[in-house]
């Protein structure tokens, strides 16, 4: 079946089949960022924005996208370069890998929460798990990032 | 210093941030075959027959291997070096499954929807056989995991298949019976700790093709690519000059990827077909076909007099090794040999005990490698002889525990797998980190606990640690550092970044020696054919072996270019000198570094300036690190939550200190993982239970409340720029800190690993109905 | 999991009538855990363009729509106020963001999970189930029938007498299923009791209710017996998670406290 979304930005229309989820539909279409952690809905390396709005793209069928906008890091090099600063700057970067899906998440944060507390920052990402980091420099890295003005 | 001991920002960290391709998966060709593998349903199986016919008539299905079709060779899959000290008892696909998700079959077919059909169409006839699933009972068991034939052992390892033994070993200093008997107090335990799942978030992956030179290229998330261009030359008889192994982007190993996993499944397919193949370990796969941490039970006595003085340490340890012996005998001994020398000044030591093959998931490399399972044994038992002697377990850690310019006989005694080398701890702030650790947790105040509710009470524990540097006279790396035009260089070493930072330490390195910064120099790491040997990221030893031979390498590679600085400049070159980016002679000639390069390279004295240097360590200086835990423990529930981890940590030098923390407070994670949060079940037929996230659960964001983590002034005289490696010492204290702690609080001593609200609970009514009863 | 057609429904009763065609036709929720369903699909049947995504307030209740997502029902002012935010808390512990943002109440009620944290504390509200065609059914009833409707989820309706409650998600890490879970409020001046993950799928705790409802005072003494009935009339049983004993322990532990804390702010 067809399914007809916007990604990054472009109208883009893909051959899917209906139990297809959107992250193999991404994947095989070469946007290699979109990672598969777990492919079972458990640690959010696929995050991807669905309108805005964080999603695990292991979890979407890629039919019930249609009309939808996908947002992956491709689409946002300004904004997820910011972050990856931050990252650097507290060296909060390790193997990367969960690293998309986590800038994708924090980008939303930024976009969703005022003010938010420590608790309310953790809260928000605790679906991004990490096993190199230990997460405190990641925190650290996402208030940095918060805290910029520009 | 210019570029070491600076907080520089990784290489990779904001092309893979912005989604560039840099993973294994990221990198496999296009058209990749897929190769999909039929795994066993049972523990403990042998396969009557095995009927793929209908699998490979099926369309699009190009290769089908059952274990007839592959060579008949033993092997390890080990990543260790040659000879490994590990048994050869691995067969590519063999007749007997030795655990539930071991491989029976592989397909490579055009998509994965028709290597997935091809494996529903294979049939096979299992003639079941009976498991066995608990590690106290496989030595000398009727039931023989390992009976055929054909595998065998490199060296003496104490290999003895038939008894279901991987590997043994035994040593001694003095007397340790005689010197119990002349003890005031002894104590004896036993500890278990489980097993534990690496949870690197990137699955393990694997891709080949044959390239314009009719060579086997593969690229793999491994972190032993020499060591897999070796493997897979030895069992699949290609010449190893005809294979390149390349590293990419690894999304994290912590050990789960220093053996091999599908590479040589992959390479067959590739071989054979001659079209390009890829492999992606799901999840499941992950957890019920890669490694584990061994389990171990740990008998520990030890014995000391009224004043506090520890005399003897008696450590057996019985560890379970899996399906497979993998590690067996290496990971054994660092139990003792990175443990027990915390406390070097005893008269005597016994250390003893096998491995035994199960039926069970493998075990193999997980960071700490021996010692968190060890540190968990002696550090608990340490305080439980305090409590008996009346002693602070502070206090008498400071009287008893090893000091900077000791040694302990067990360095002589215990390498890796063969003997040992003597040294004297050059660097020790042991001393320091302990005191500072109390100051930090602020132990006077909450030693031993205090009371937050009717229900709430705060417990602190504490645990001190050692690890290694690389593997003595063995662990070898190199570094090659050559000149570009423009005056800046290429850096390629063979060691293996798997996400803990080596290539931007390794860059630091060289440009503190060339006195330039780490942006001068770009570095390419971990390809057989374009990088000098490493033996990879393990066994603590790329900070320490890597680093000293990029130093070496950037030392001679500095004399190349003041001797050709001194040519250009008309001088000698002890009247030049050299700031990073220009030479300047005492007489006021000068020529930068950029103009010389680019005469070199286009047009005056035309060569091309490299330097290779290699490293081979001759001590493996142990990092050391105090580590504290604050916990508190819910009395009706068993609940609890830890406050505060404070580690303070002596690794000599922090070539990095952001990365360094990093490394300790991933490392705390992960040993506070096998500490309480994560429990590995199987169920009754030898499953794994917990093969995923929802049931295996590693700590998140919200877990981890708070670490503290600082590092001791240290120097290490042998190591580049006075360091030494930090990869593994973060992972050694969790569990024994933790363990004190929840002792400390609420009088329930925890000896099997994970400290669970339950076990908490049953033991604090248990100690209630002590009390009633007397 | 094979799915061999996806449809998007015009309308409810395209969306019924097919779902009545065949067997194997089923209405698609959140979809996130679709892919471990050893079930084969027929047809999938969409309803997300049906307008089912609302949270409609009204004088006496909240109506929520089916489709509305997990994070948006945690986030919606007004059922932030219910019970004092105790279901938006609840809500917002389960798994992590990009998990909420696709999860539907409406999925969280049929999947009838016995570790939910969504259908714990609403069984301590008056909240009514909405099917199409036609039918009403308080939740209580819905979680002990043993055959359910058939029919479309289409509305939860939660009346606001909700005035306080008390969650406690008894679990490993923070993502982690529940190993127990228990909700108490005061609803309609009515004390209300439920535990899930016991590991049975939640239940009213109606046995304990009723004997706090009928004391004269909700004192000390009055809870620690309702604790020990919930204890005692409840079923809990020994999984690999934890054993029945423990389950049993937390119960009565966390029932009393989620008592006390109800009425210490009932005033």
């Amino acid at each position: 079946m067809k399914v007809n979304l916007i990604l990054n930005g472009l109208r883009k229309t893909f051959e899917v089949q209906p139990n297809e989820y959107l992250l193999e539909t991404l994947r095989n279409n070469h946007v290699t960022s979109v990672k598969n952690g777990c492919n079972a809905s458990t640690c959010g390396s696929c995050t991807v924005l669905l309108d805005g709005k964080p999603v695990l793209s292991c979890s979407l069928l890629t039919a019930r996208a249609e009309g939808h906008e996908v947002t992956t890091v491709e689409g946002l090099p300004e904004e997820i370069g910011f972050i990856a600063d931050s990252f650097g700057a507290e060296c909060a970067d390790q193997c990367g890998f969960c690293n998309t899906g986590l800038a994708l998440t924090v980008y939303a944060l930024k976009k969703e929460l005022k003010n938010p507390t420590d608790e309310e920052i953790k809260q928000y990402v605790v679906g991004n798990l990490c096993r190199c980091s230990g997460y405190q420099s990641q925190f650290k890295a996402i208030k940095r990032y918060l805290g910029e003005k520009r | 210093m210019k570029a070491v001991n600076q907080k520089t920002r990784s290489i990779g960290g904001k092309g893979i941030m912005l989604g560039r391709p840099a993973y294994t998966d990221d990198l496999a060709e296009p058209n990749s075959l897929i190769i999909k593998v039929l795994r066993s349903p049972h523990a403990f199986a042998k396969i009557r027959t095995i009927d793929v016919t209908e699998a490979r008539a099926l369309a699009g299905v190009e290769l089908v291997l059952t274990y007839h079709d592959v060579p008949r060779k033993s092997f390890t899959r080990a990543g260790q070096g040659y000879p490994e000290p590990s048994p050869h008892d691995k067969f590519i696909l063999d007749e007997y499954v030795r655990y539930v998700g071991d491989e029976v079959a592989a397909v490579a077919a055009v998509d994965e929807a028709t290597a997935l059909k091809a494996l529903s169409l294979i049939k096979v006839d299992y003639e079941f056989l009976e498991p066995v699933l608990d590690f106290e009972k496989a030595l000398d068991n009727p039931l023989i995991i390992h009976p055929e034939d054909g595998i065998h052992e490199m060296f003496p390892i104490g290999f003895e298949p038939k008894r279901n033994i991987a590997a043994a070993y035994a040593m001694k200093v003095g007397d340790v019976d005689a010197t119990l008997k002349l003890c005031d107090v002894v104590i004896e335990e036993s500890f278990y700790t489980q097993a534990q799942a690496h949870s690197m978030l990137e699955p393990h992956a694997v891709n080949a093709r044959m390239d314009y030179q009719n060579r086997l290229v593969m690229i793999s998330a491994t972190q032993t690519p020499f060591h897999v261009r070796r493997m897979l030359s030895q069992t699949l008889d290609i010449p190893i000059s005809q294979i390149r192994v390349i590293k990419p982007r690894v999304g994290g190993g912590f050990g789960g990827k220093q053996a091999l996993h599908g590479e040589m499944l992959v390479a067959m397919v590739t071989y054979l077909t001659k079209k390009p193949s890829k492999m992606v370990y799901t999840r499941k796969e992950v957890f019920e076909s890669t490694y584990t941490r061994h389990p171990m039970r740990i008998d520990m006595k030890l014995g000391a007099m009224k004043d506090g003085t520890l005399k003897a340490i008696d450590c057996h340890v019985l560890s379970d090794t899996g399906a497979y012996g993998e590690h067996s005998l290496t990971v054994f001994m660092v139990v003792g040999s990175k443990v027990l020398p915390l406390y070097n000044k005893v008269d005597a030591v016994s250390f003893y005990g096998t491995v035994v093959y199960t039926n069970h998931v493998s075990s193999g490399a997980f960071r700490g490698y021996g010692a968190i399972q060890g540190n968990f044994a002696l550090e608990s038992a340490i305080d439980i002889l305090s409590e008996k002697l009346g002693m602070d377990p502070v206090k008498f850690r400071q009287q008893n525990m090893i000091k900077e310019g000791e040694t302990s006989p067990i360095f002589r005694i215990m390498g890796e797998g063969t003997e040992g080398t003597a040294m004297d701890m050059d660097s020790c702030k042991l001393d320091y980190c302990v005191k500072r650790g109390m100051e930090l947790i602020n132990w006077k105040k909450k030693y031993p606990r205090t009371q937050l509710s009717n229900s709430l009470v705060k417990g602190v524990g504490m645990a001190i640690a050692m690890q290694g540097s690389g593997i003595t006279n063995i662990d070898m790396g190199a570094a090659t550092i050559k000149l570009n035009d423009d005056g800046f260089y290429n850096l390629t070493v063979g060691a293996t970044d798997i996400g803990q930072g080596s290539d931007t330490i390794l860059a630091q390195i060289a440009a503190e020696e060339l006195l330039t910064t780490a942006d001068k120099v770009a570095v390419y790491s971990s390809d057989t054919d374009l990088t000098p040997f490493d033996t990879g990221a393990y066994a603590s030893s790329t900070t320490y072996i890597s680093g000293n031979a990029v130093l070496r390498a950037a030392r001679s590679l500095k004399a190349m270019l003041l001797e050709e600085a001194a040519r250009a400049l008309k001088t000698e070159m002890d009247e030049m000198e050299f700031d990073g980016l220009i030479f300047k002679t005492k007489a006021g000639q000068e020529i930068t570094l950029s103009s010389l390069s680019n005469h070199l390279t286009y047009s005056e004295n035309q060569k091309q300036l490299c330097a290779t240097s290699s490293f081979v360590g001759t001590k493996s200086p142990p990092p050391f690190m105090a580590g504290f835990a604050e916990v508190d423990v819910d009395k009706e529930t068993g609940e609890f939550e830890i406050q505060d981890y404070v580690s303070v940590v002596d690794c000599g030098t922090t070539i990095n200190p952001l990365m360094a923390k990093g490394q300790i407070e991933g490392a705390i994670t992960q040993g506070l993982g096998l500490a309480c949060f994560e429990n590995v079940k199987y169920g009754k037929k030898g499953n794994l239970l917990t093969n995923g996230f929802q049931y295996y659960k590693i700590p998140t964001a919200l877990d981890i409340k708070k670490l503290t983590t600082e590092f001791a002034e240290s120097y290490e005289p042998s190591g580049p720029f006075g360091a030494k490696s930090v990869a593994e010492i973060g992972t050694d204290t969790p569990p024994a800190a933790l363990a004190n702690a929840i002792y400390n609080a609420v009088g329930v001593r925890i000896t099997k690993l994970p400290i669970t609200p339950e076990k908490i609970l049953n033991g604090i009514l248990a100690n209630q109905q002590k009390e009633k009863a007397k | 999991m094979e799915i061999k057609a996806y449809h998007k429904a015009a309308s409810l009763n395209d969306a019924f009538e097919l779902l009545k065609s065949h067997p194997d036709n089923a209405i698609l929720g959140g979809g996130i855990w679709l892919k471990f369903s050893k079930k084969s699909i027929n047809t999938l049947i969409d309803f997300s363009g049906l307008g089912l995504n609302q949270i409609i307030e009204k004088t006496d209740l909240f109506e929520i729509g089916a489709m509305v997502t997990l994070r948006d029902f945690e986030k919606h002012p007004g059922i932030r106020t219910l019970g004092k935010g105790f279901l938006s808390e609840a809500t917002g512990k389960i798994m992590g963001i990009g998990f909420r943002n696709l999860a539907t109440v409406g999925g969280s009620i049929i999947g009838g999970f016995p570790f939910s944290d969504f259908l714990t504390p609403l069984l301590t509200t008056d909240a009514e189930l909405v099917f199409y065609p036609k039918k009403e059914i308080s939740i209580q009833e819905y979680v002990e029938m043993k055959e359910k409707p058939v029919g479309i989820l289409t509305h939860i309706r939660i009346r606001k007498n909700v005035n306080i409650g008390f969650f406690k998600k008894v679990c490993t890490t923070a993502l982690d299923f529940a190993v127990l879970n228990v909700a108490v409020a005061i609803t309609g001046h009515k004390f209300m009791i439920a535990v899930g993950a016991r590991p049975g799928t939640a239940a009213l705790a109606t046995i304990a209710m009723n004997y706090i409802n009928h004391a004269n005072h909700p004192d000390g003494a009055a809870i620690s017996e309702t604790a020990r009935i919930v204890m005692d009339t409840l079923k809990f049983g020994t999984d690999n998670v934890a054993s029945e004993e423990y389950r049993k322990k937390l119960a009565q532990v966390y029932v009393a406290r989620g008592l006390k804390e109800v009425i210490a702010h009932e005033g």
